[in-house]
């Protein structure tokens, strides 16, 4: 919901960068960030201009998140990078 | 009126689903909102409205409404809750249940605050409302399946693994009074038997799936008021313990309260070896998998168990709160650690109440301790204390209405009338409803109780009183709260009426705004009070309220269900006292063994509830002049027509 609001000022689950999905055959739940647009979804910024990215803000489990966030964005700038050269 | 222009936070839109002829209509919300807030306070104006007094729970005339709060779908904390009205089987009046919601989210961005379920379909159906497209689906192939496998068997036929149900078991099928609607696999709107309204309606399943925007009308504003209300949840001493335990963690303060069933009430503690043996902490760190959040909760006390060892080896569940723990193990006096989850599982599965299981079976097993039933009327089944394998049993028997099981179907007040012997002092229920709270030694926890317009429940009025722990800083700011002096004293009579008003109108505005109770004062006073919800509904909808208004609605609300439950019951001021039992015998052991129930100051007590009101010592009914101030003229006319205005 955070993000959403992040992209469009509203609450839009179903753009929001960041998808948690209930583990089909086991309890937990799968957190993906999405690198590039997908259908409606909108691809995650990592909230650059932010102090602390609206998902971490809103989580209560930030400190699971904010580790993934942080993967999620160092993958993403190696294949910027890679790109580039 | 048009639809959504200009409404925030709200989805803008009333669905109405008429299964008898197929056909759905929509409403706007606004033709609500502004007088009765959101979800059960829109449903208790839509139900007084349309109900006939004369329509039974079975009947189709009966309408079922499922609503989202007005936050639901926002970053609000706690924003997780919908709820689900009706006219109930077990009290025959007001049946009113909220529960932790995916489904309610869907609902919103899918553009409905609350669909209203109205007739009855010939045939099984489920409900299929995909954003703004609805389809009466067949469900010939789901009836009598679990609602463990209507959810799978849902998701593959729809294609979509992520969907979220609501869904009966073979319990609301069969019109057992006490059965309810399971969200997925583990949340259930319980109390009240709206699942067996669900199932007079051949309604199986509600799938619902939005992918539409809820707007805010200020919204920097409000997500400031978030930001700031949630850090009151980082200073809060109880949210770790809650956290980690859920309200499994309080086993050690309900022990000593006096505050849980054991043997139906017989006794209020555990034994001290029962109590060590089944230590529900130590079977969470034993076996916990994964927690479970739902959106908007700001605690997240919900955690999935797999079951390793033992009798129940195997078995992967939701974890049970403190409900079951109290209502089906001590109540029962089994003392196999993972039987709660076991029994709460299956419950879940056959889409049966927690409580209207334990309440019958408690009976049930007491009659036969004290040889007032035998194996002629069980079906030859032992009910021994502490019998899990016939626990279990009676929990299957009573969801397929099989045998003694369809006595139990009936709940512990009507199976006593059926076997009569002088049985009905043994089942302990309000207003036909049975009981889980330990009403003696809790004083507020008791009158909230007593007094529920929904049957006994501890979260329409209650307080929790009875809080060990409570430092100088939270007895200081639970007086500025309540307005008395004596908020931590659960054993003095005094105060506790303004207590429990204050608690009825917040338990009110959480159950329409959508807020989890447990975010708010209802669990810890450093937790969102008041004047927090009315900043929030204020930011996010635009409508400038105050807390003085707010309250005003809850009230109304509150008055509304008085006066539905006068005009579909016989009841009045003997309804709303504790049972027999709570009465009649001191507390038999534990730390406050000796105490009893002094009824001329309980009497005093309730004396003062009704002024608080404006209701009428001597009935319960309401004075003319109180709906009359509160705007609700038409509903006093209503009343005076029979006999039931003062």
């Amino acid at each position: 919901m955070a993000c959403s609001f992040r992209h469009r000022e509203e609450f839009i689950p179903a753009i929001s960068s960041i998808e948690i999905l209930d583990k089909k055959n086991e309890p937990g739940y799968l957190v993906s960030l999405l690198e590039k647009k997908r259908g409606e979804r909108i691809a995650c910024d990592g909230c650059k201009d932010l102090e602390r990215p609206l998902c971490l803000q809103y989580c209560q489990k930030d400190k699971d998140l904010e580790k993934i966030l942080k993967e999620f964005l160092a993958t993403v700038e190696v294949k910027k990078n890679k790109r580039y050269k | 009126m048009k639809e959504t222009e200009n409404l925030y936070s709200y989805a803008g839109r009333i669905l109405r689903i008429n299964l008898s002829n197929r056909e759905w209509t929509t409403e706007p919300t606004l033709k609500y909102a502004k007088e009765w807030l959101g979800a059960s306070g829109i449903a208790i104006k839509i139900l007084y409205d349309e109900l006939k007094a004369w329509a039974t729970p079975y009947e189709p005339a009966n309408k079922l409404i499922l609503g989202a709060g007005a936050l639901i779908g926002t970053t609000a904390p706690g924003a997780s809750k919908s709820n689900i009205s009706t006219l109930g089987p077990l009290t025959g009046g007001w049946a009113s249940s909220c529960s932790d919601s995916y489904v309610g989210g869907q609902l919103k961005y899918a553009g409905y605050d609350s669909i209203v379920i109205e007739g009855k379909a010939h045939t099984p159906v489920y409900l299929w409302i995909n954003n703004r497209v609805v389809e009466i689906r067949d469900a010939t192939h789901l009836w009598g399946k679990t609602t463990w496998e209507t959810l799978e068997l849902i998701r593959n036929e729809l294609g979509d693994p992520s969907l979220h149900t609501l869904s009966i078991g073979p319990a609301g099928e069969n019109l057992v009074r006490g059965a309810c609607i399971i969200q997925d696999r583990g949340r259930a709107f319980g109390r009240g038997g709206t699942g067996a309204v669900m199932g007079s309606k051949n309604l199986k399943a509600i799938v619902v799936k939005g992918t539409g925007a809820i707007r805010v009308a200020k919204p920097q504003r409000f997500m400031e008021t978030v930001s700031k209300t949630l850090e009151m949840f980082k200073k809060a001493k109880t949210i770790e313990r809650l956290r980690k335990y859920g309200t499994l963690g309080d086993l050690h303060i309900k022990q000593k309260i006096c505050g849980i069933s054991y043997k139906n009430f017989q006794e209020c503690v555990l034994p001290d070896e029962m109590a060590k043996a089944i230590d529900p902490c130590k079977t969470i760190d034993k076996y916990e998998v994964s927690r479970q959040n739902f959106p908007g909760c700001a605690i997240g006390c919900g955690r999935h168990l797999h079951i390793t060892e033992g009798p129940y080896a195997g078995l992967t569940t939701e974890c049970n709160q403190m409900e079951v723990m109290g209502t089906l193990q001590g109540r029962l006096a089994i003392t196999e650690p993972t039987f709660m989850m076991k029994a709460n599982a299956l419950c879940n599965q056959l889409g049966l109440d927690v409580d209207a299981a334990g309440g019958s079976i408690g009976w049930a097993m007491e009659c036969y301790q004290r040889k007032i039933i035998n194996e002629r009327d069980t079906d030859g089944l032992k009910l021994k204390w502490g019998d899990a394998d016939v626990a279990l049993e009676l929990i299957r028997k009573m969801s397929f209405r099989e045998g003694f099981g369809n006595i139990l179907a009936e709940g512990c007040a009507k199976a006593a009338d059926m076997i009569g012997r002088d049985s009905s002092y043994f089942a302990m229920h309000i207003k036909g409803q049975e009981l889980y709270e330990a009403c003696r030694g809790a004083l507020g926890w008791c009158l909230g109780t007593t007094t529920s317009t929904r049957g006994p429940a501890h979260t329409t009025g209650t307080v929790m009183d009875a809080r060990p722990g409570w430092d100088a800083a939270d007895v200081k700011k639970a007086r500025m709260i309540f307005g008395v002096d004596n908020p931590n004293k659960p054993l003095e009579y005094e105060g506790k009426a303004k207590m429990v008003a204050y608690m009825e109108v917040l338990h009110r505005v959480n159950n329409c705004l959508g807020i989890c109770h447990m975010n708010t004062i209802h669990w810890d006073v450093g937790l969102l009070d008041l004047p927090h919800l009315t900043k929030l509904y204020s930011a996010a909808t635009g409508w400038e309220i105050s807390v003085k208004d707010i309250e005003r609605m809850a009230i109304k609300q509150i008055n509304l269900e008085k006066a539905f439950n006068l005009r579909h019951t016989s009841f009045d001021r003997k309804d709303d006292l504790p049972t027999l039992r709570d009465m009649c015998e001191p507390i038999p052991t534990g730390p406050l063994a000796g105490w009893k129930m002094d009824m001329d100051k309980f009497d005093k007590m309730l004396d003062e509830y009704y002024d608080l009101h404006g209701w009428d010592r001597k009935t319960s009914f309401p004075l003319r002049k109180t709906l009359v101030d509160l705007d609700l003229q038409s509903i006093a006319k209503d009343l005076e027509k029979i006999g039931k205005l003062r």
